[in-house]
């Protein structure tokens, strides 16, 4: 359930960032959705 | 660490903890299905439901306990209290279970003769308690899997092999959906800071640049690139059908005579010019379409009205060419509105703001949902995630359905083709049960020779004739041995058609009953191989198909196969060779009776009294002799003996329609627990379904007065296993029986 709990304090935190910031951090989580996805689509379960 | 840095830390995580437990699962699984299958060797047991469930025990406590200490919610609650009153029905068939398996295992261990089988009985013991103890320590997700993957506590009806694919099943399910969680979440930040990068973006640009940005959009330029591809296919749609609506219309027109004999004279051009080649025209396509064509034409002269149907074709293209134009207009419109710079100008700055919007692909929906944030919200935006999941649940659930759907089409053949088997069985059980009371009849007509009076009559005067001293002959006697030579005649027949029929009675019924034994070996060899074969893809339902197989034919059929098929060999051989030995000699034994006949009625006919006493006493020893051997030999004994062997043989069908019997009875079972299961993973959908619809009206989250009454609640000295507690408690709560069957 945690997992799709979305964090009021990261939203507030996201709005005050700088551009330069958001960039950084959207970079990082693009990596990690694409790791993520990856390990959705590869043959993890065999 | 900033709060956004932890969530991508926490998904990275998540995701490597899928990763590491992955060979964790696998484990847990091989270990149910070790002790699932011992489990059911050694009680018979397909169900194990009990061990299954009591090997949990402890997991749930756990489960529950973390979900009333961490994160509590009502229908959890309720789940909890029935939770607590299942757990006090399995508390005893956990040890019951484990018992009857250890004991037996040790029952092998104390029975084993000699090394090599307490060997392995230890084996066995040291892994069953290792499995035991792999599921016993599983603390983390492995045993969640299974969890999840059941829709209710009481509707769990796992069979032995279906149990470690539902294992497995379930663990895929845990880990696609917490992937999906995280991966959504994830999304929705990446989302929600591109928000937030656009709308600066567009708070630093001015009126100007705004427009050109616009302009510049991807999504624009693409936008004018698909515009102009759909008017290219519509322009070259628009030209072919303008060239057919030319070639209808000039078929329209009603021809003139001259015309139809100019089309004629072609028409026989054609056919000359490919009869020529050695074609046959009428095969030829360029010829068929000018006949059809002339046929056509004539048909209009011959009924005008026939050029209405043309007409309505010309029309009906006309329609779609008028249809092509408006479509092609309303695509350079789009491309205009969206060139159009001086258009937009005009427009408030609010309204291209909003076309930007639109145009940037984000998800400014869910920007609105979370404007007016309050922790409601919040949830409503959660349960959209878990909608989408759900969704995703769904399809699979669906997948298969038809999947089992389909395997259940596949066993219903295969059905079909062993009751097939069946009746051809039982047709060649009426068949020998035929062939068993003709050669019952048979062995009733040898016994029957044997104890003809008229030749043991013979036999006693050839004895007399040898023993007594000689008298004269009588005419009885010389009427006797007349009818004696007929005798002789008889038995000749009866001897040669017995020898070569039976022999060739045996010979077929031994190849049946060594075909059947060798073909029994050869698919017991077969299913060996495949089982042991790596490269064999074969499931767990198959692998313990066959394995059921093997130690049935092991048990049942293997040893007497073997027998057969090694004394076939061997005997083979003997019996022609016996066949032909008893053949010739008998041969030569009623040669010998037969020329003593015949001189022995010379004898009597020339009075020569001596003479044919000698001879008589010839006869009866050769056929005294003759009798005793034929009494061991084939003439009786062949019948008999292949009668013992049809009999062998009619038990082995029996045997063979049992085994089918059972195969067609295991294939039903298994089409029905297939149906079973389609029909739980179709409750399992309605009840998400079920659980979706409730989600979107907002149904499931606790009201903030809810919320309000729990948190007044004290829980601390109250007994939540009794019922007085879940009455009381739904009472407070205002709420009726509810159970959502899910933890999420």
């Amino acid at each position: 359930m945690d997992n799709n709990i979305i964090d009021e304090e990261v939203l507030k935190e996201l709005n005050n960032m700088p551009v330069d910031e958001l960039e950084k951090i959207q970079a990082k989580i693009k990596e990690a959705v694409k790791e993520i996805e990856s390990l959705k689509e590869g043959d993890i379960y065999e | 660490m900033s709060s956004i840095s932890k969530e991508i830390e926490k998904a990275v995580q998540l995701k490597t903890q899928i990763e590491e437990e992955r060979p964790k699962a696998k484990e847990y699984e091989n270990a149910i299905r070790y002790i699932s299958e011992l489990f059911a060797s050694y009680t018979n047991a397909p169900d194990i439901n009990s061990i299954f469930d009591s090997l949990f025990y402890q997991y749930y406590v756990d489960q529950i306990q973390s979900i009333v200490g961490e994160d509590y919610r009502i229908s959890d609650e309720i789940r909890y209290l029935n939770c607590c009153t299942y757990f006090s029905k399995l508390a005893d068939s956990k040890e019951t279970a484990l018992k009857i398996t250890r004991s037996s295992i040790n029952r092998e261990l104390e029975g084993a003769t000699d090394e090599k089988g307490k060997e392995d009985s230890e084996k066995k013991l040291r892994r069953f308690e290792d499995a035991v103890n792999v599921i016993s320590n599983a603390t983390i997700k492995e045993s969640s899997y299974l969890l999840v993957n059941c829709p209710t506590l009481e509707h769990r009806n796992f069979k032995t092999d279906s149990l470690s694919e539902a294992a497995s099943s379930a663990y895929k399910n845990y880990s696609e959906y917490t992937l999906n969680s995280v991966s959504t979440k994830l999304k929705f930040y990446d989302n929600y800071i591109g928000i937030i990068k656009f709308n600066k973006k567009l708070e630093s640009l001015s009126d100007e640049d705004i427009i050109e940005l616009y302009a510049s959009m991807p999504n624009i330029t693409e936008a004018i690139k698909k515009a102009d591809i759909a008017i290219s296919n519509l322009e070259n749609e628009k030209e072919t059908l303008n060239k057919e609506l030319e070639n209808k219309k000039s078929e329209v027109k009603i021809p003139s005579a001259e015309e139809i004999e100019n089309d004629e004279k072609e028409l026989k051009n054609i056919y000359d010019n490919i009869a020529f080649l050695g074609i046959d025209p009428e095969q030829n396509q360029r010829y068929i379409s000018a006949k059809e064509a002339l046929s056509r034409k004539k048909a209009m002269i011959e009924n005008p009205e026939s050029a209405t149907e043309y007409s309505m074709e010309v029309s009906n293209i006309e329609s779609q060419i008028t249809e092509i134009n408006k479509k092609i207009e309303e695509e350079r419109n789009r491309k205009s509105s969206v060139e159009n710079k001086e258009g937009i100008k005009d427009m408030p700055r609010e309204e291209i703001e909003n076309r930007l919007r639109e145009a940037s692909g984000l998800d400014f929906e869910t920007l609105n949902i979370l404007k007016n944030s309050n922790s409601l919200q919040y949830q409503s935006y959660n349960y959209m995630v878990q909608r989408d999941v759900i969704n995703d649940i769904l399809r699979k659930n669906e997948s298969d359905i038809k999947i089992k759907t389909e395997k259940i089409e596949e066993q219903k053949l295969g059905l079909s083709r062993l009751i097939q088997d069946k009746e051809k069985l039982e047709t060649s059980i009426t068949e020998l049960d035929s062939t068993i009371e003709e050669i019952k009849s048979k062995n009733e007509a040898i016994s029957n020779f044997y104890n003809d009076p008229k030749l043991n009559y013979l036999l006693q005067l050839g004895r007399v004739y040898t023993m007594e001293q000689p008298k004269d002959i009588t005419q009885e006697e010389i009427n006797l041995a007349s009818s004696f030579a007929t005798v002789e005649s008889e038995y000749e027949e009866l001897i040669t058609g017995l020898v070569l029929k039976e022999s060739n009675n045996i010979e077929g019924e031994l190849r049946i009953i060594t075909r059947n034994a060798q073909e029994g070996r050869n698919n017991y060899d077969s299913w060996v191989e495949k089982l042991n074969n790596p490269s064999e893809k074969l499931s767990f339902g198959e692998k313990h198909q066959l394995k059921k197989s093997i130690s049935f034919y092991e048990k049942e059929r293997k040893a007497e196969d073997d027998e057969i098929i090694e004394k076939n060999n061997n005997f083979n051989n003997i019996i022609q060779k016996y066949i032909s030995l008893c053949y010739e000699r008998d041969k030569v034994i009623l040669n010998y009776a037969k020329q003593n006949c015949a001189e022995a009625y010379e004898a009597l006919k020339n009075k020569n009294t001596q003479g044919a006493y000698s001879y008589y006493g010839n006869v009866s020893r050769g056929l005294s002799v003759s009798s005793i051997l034929c009494s061991n030999s084939l003439y009786l004994g062949a019948p008999l003996y292949g009668l013992r062997e049809l009999n062998e043989l009619r038990q082995r069908n029996e045997y063979q329609l049992n085994y089918y019997n059972s195969r067609i009875s295991s294939t039903n079972e298994y089409i029905e627990t297939l149906e079973a299961e389609i029909k739980q993973l179709q409750e399992k959908n309605a009840a998400e379904r079920a659980y979706l619809s409730r989600l979107e009206k907002g149904e499931l989250y606790p009201s903030l007065e809810e919320q309000a009454l729990y948190n007044q609640l004290d829980t601390s000295e109250l007994d939540i296993n009794s019922e007085e507690y879940e009455s009381e408690f739904k009472q407070q709560l205002g709420i009726g029986e509810e159970s959502v069957g899910k933890t999420r």
